[in-house]
């Protein structure tokens, strides 16, 4: 999938709010790409736009998504509906609110699969092995509603219901936050193993740097709509280059950590409304010059794949 | 170990014969009644209770930060939430500067002037209706300190205090005119106003944003080491937990499993809960931290005979099924609830 110069916008009183402003990545087959970005980075809102998942009110005004070939922002929606599940699925974030209260996990399963695949019975119940098989889903607990399993085991049905198509590449958005701490490693670890098996490729949308360094090959930062900095997650956390990276992973304390030090990055991330003019981090940056209240940074090159935004790299 | 300088401020060498101690809590339980339908009534069925908290003890001394860590459901949050007398325990006690308080005082005004807490949630500690001023003026009328112009003042101290400067510009807005971030740091403002001598901070950075966590711990940090403000942090984040305490409690359906020095406990934890938790944090050695606990926190109704984590610990043997394991010491001030405990050895394989 190859994201170019995405550029998406929300309608709110007359006025047009731009949430993703410019954005370019793709991920290669077999990838994991994470997404990260704090609330408001429009790291969301990229995947609903991916997805044509979009709120009644957001629009893309610019750009291009292209997945196989096909151009996902203006292709008919009987295609698309093929490609989701298909081609692209997602892992939701909520898995409580994601699955049917009213109906067992396996009615759900049948019903997706048996939009997409005109297979017979016993296909049907060999593909639903096999995903909740890979998911590490037991297979026993389709007998069960949403309510009767644990946020781990649902998490883990909505995993299996991403792979049930087979699909080339999964999206999941914040796929563990709800989750506690070690369930979240496991659910990860599971994730990690299941793609080098089925070789999907995976985009990860987080706020946590830390699933992003140890999930991840690729690492993208969003801040104000816009990518700040792009590249293989080794460089990106060993050798960040824009102030916003540096000052990010400076500001977390890590376990075993002798130094101790964590670094305050002054102010909040701008709203929406709000979006200074130059670069968007000017206000919160320490080493901010006078043409950085001008000028918008390029995203310039630092080398090979890794890239980041500022007038000083 | 010594401990190393943090935040510009040189660690004071002092032993803990010098401290003293602020807060006991002794044997505390606290247990919900499930609520039976008509059939379980007609059915006769045991009537089922919530073991929340089950039997918990530890002491808070003047000046330090306590790290209460572990996954839901371990009963950290209701630990907290009963020392400021927002839940009533069941049964145990609480000992507050050498003066034991019975069930009927551990009621939310009568420590609040002593103790203050802050909430995952800054939205939702504030009145959304009432400006931060109102708030203020409301907290110190109840609690009768000051003069009404004695009060303004005070008001916009703790909020200089928390960060939010000029004072001035803050103390007339509402809660939506404020970020999160602030917002945060105008609830810690509400909490230092009274001056209290123990703050209780639930999650206090979970909910924040990446770039403005760093501020709020270092303020936690700064009112500890310069107002002597014994801090109790109700965290999941070891690395939280790792940056700010000075001691670590690590609690799992209900009980303590581990107790400790935080650096020491975190260095080479005795019970294998503590190194699962580790090994489930971001960025550590994987080498060394390789411990993965199976399935997931279990139930607080059923809790598991013997060791109740037994059933998700891949040492456990026939003892752990049958016994609690009791109390053992490891260190000074540090003991631990395991019949096989880790060495060193166990966890590097």
């Amino acid at each position: 999938m190859k994201v170019e110069n995405l550029k998406v916008s929300y309608r709110l009183r007359n006025r047009d709010l731009t949430a993703v402003n410019g954005v370019s990545f793709s991920v290669e087959r077999a990838q994991a790409v994470g997404l990260v970005g704090e609330s408001g980075s429009g790291k969301t809102t990229v995947a609903l736009a991916v997805l044509r998942l979009l709120p009644a009110n957001g629009n893309v005004s610019e750009g291009r998504v292209t997945f196989d070939d096909m151009e996902l922002i203006t292709i008919p929606e009987e295609e698309l509906a093929r490609i989701r599940w298909e081609g692209i699925s997602m892992v939701p974030q909520n898995s409580m609110s994601s699955l049917s209260p009213a109906h067992r996990v396996g009615k759900v399963f049948r019903d997706v699969l048996r939009a997409h695949f005109s297979g017979s019975e016993e296909e049907v119940d060999a593909r639903i092995s096999r995903a909740v098989e890979l998911a590490n889903f037991p297979k026993k607990a389709l007998e069960f509603y949403p309510h009767q399993m644990s946020g781990g085991m649902r998490q883990r049905a909505l995993i299996a219901l991403s792979m049930l198509c087979q699909p080339k590449l999964v999206i999941a958005d914040e796929p563990t936050t709800a989750l506690d701490v070690i369930v979240q490693k496991q659910i990860m670890d599971e994730m990690k193993d299941l793609r080098r098996r089925v070789e999907a490729s995976l985009m990860i949308i987080t706020h946590d740097i830390g699933i992003v360094s140890e999930y991840c090959d690729i690492m993208v930062v969003m801040y104000a709509g816009m990518v700040f900095e792009y590249g293989p997650t080794e460089e990106v956390i060993h050798d960040p280059r824009s102030p916003y990276t540096k000052l990010l992973l400076k500001s977390h304390p890590l376990l075993f950590d002798t130094a101790k030090q964590i670094v305050e990055i002054p102010g909040d991330p701008p709203e929406l409304e709000r979006i200074p003019v130059g670069c968007p981090f000017v206000p919160r940056c320490p080493y901010a010059q006078s043409i950085c209240k001008e000028a918008e940074p390029p995203l310039a090159h630092i080398s090979g794949n890794h890239f980041a935004r500022c007038h000083f790299v | 170990m010594s401990e190393p300088a943090r935040y510009g401020i040189s660690p004071v060498a002092e032993s803990e014969s010098f401290t003293s101690e602020l807060l006991a809590v002794k044997e505390l339980k606290k247990y919900y009644p499930v609520r039976r339908g008509v059939v379980d009534l007609l059915r006769r069925s045991r009537k089922v209770q919530v073991k929340a908290i089950d039997g918990v003890s530890f002491t808070v001394n003047e000046g330090k930060i306590y790290g209460l860590v572990g996954e839901s459901g371990s009963g950290k949050t209701t630990t907290g939430y009963t020392i400021m007398g927002l839940e009533t325990p069941t049964s145990g006690s609480i000992i507050f500067q050498d003066k034991q308080l019975s069930v009927k005082e551990l009621k939310p005004g009568n420590l609040s002037l002593k103790v203050r807490m802050i909430f995952q949630n800054p939205y939702e500690t504030f009145d959304p209706r009432k400006t931060l001023w109102q708030t203020f003026s409301e907290i110190l009328q109840v609690a009768g300190l000051g003069s009404r112009a004695d009060r303004r003042q005070m008001s916009l101290d703790a909020l200089s205090r928390a960060g939010l400067r000029p004072a001035e510009s803050y103390i007339d807005r509402f809660p939506s005119e404020l970020s999160g971030g602030q917002l945060q740091r105008a609830a810690i403002a509400t909490a230092l106003v009274v001056e209290p001598v123990l703050l209780i901070a639930d999650e206090p950075v979970s909910m924040l944003d990446a770039s403005i966590r760093a501020g709020v711990m270092n303020l936690l940090l700064n009112l500890n080491r310069q107002k002597k403000m014994a801090i109790l942090l109700i965290t999941h984040d070891l690395s939280v937990a790792w940056y700010l305490c000075d001691y670590l409690i690590v609690m799992y359906l209900g009980r303590i499993a581990e107790k400790g020095p935080a650096e020491q406990v975190l260095r080479n934890p005795r019970h294998p809960y503590t190194a699962a938790l580790i090994s489930a944090s971001p960025m550590v050695d994987k080498t060394r931290w390789n411990f993965v606990a199976m399935g997931e926190v279990g139930s607080n109704i059923d809790l598991p005979k013997g060791c109740r984590f037994h059933p998700r610990c891949p040492f456990a043997t026939d003892i752990c099924r049958e016994q609690e394991p009791t109390a053992e010491v490891a260190g000074d001030g540090w003991s631990f609830w395991c019949h096989h405990p880790l060495s060193v050895q166990k966890l590097k394989n």
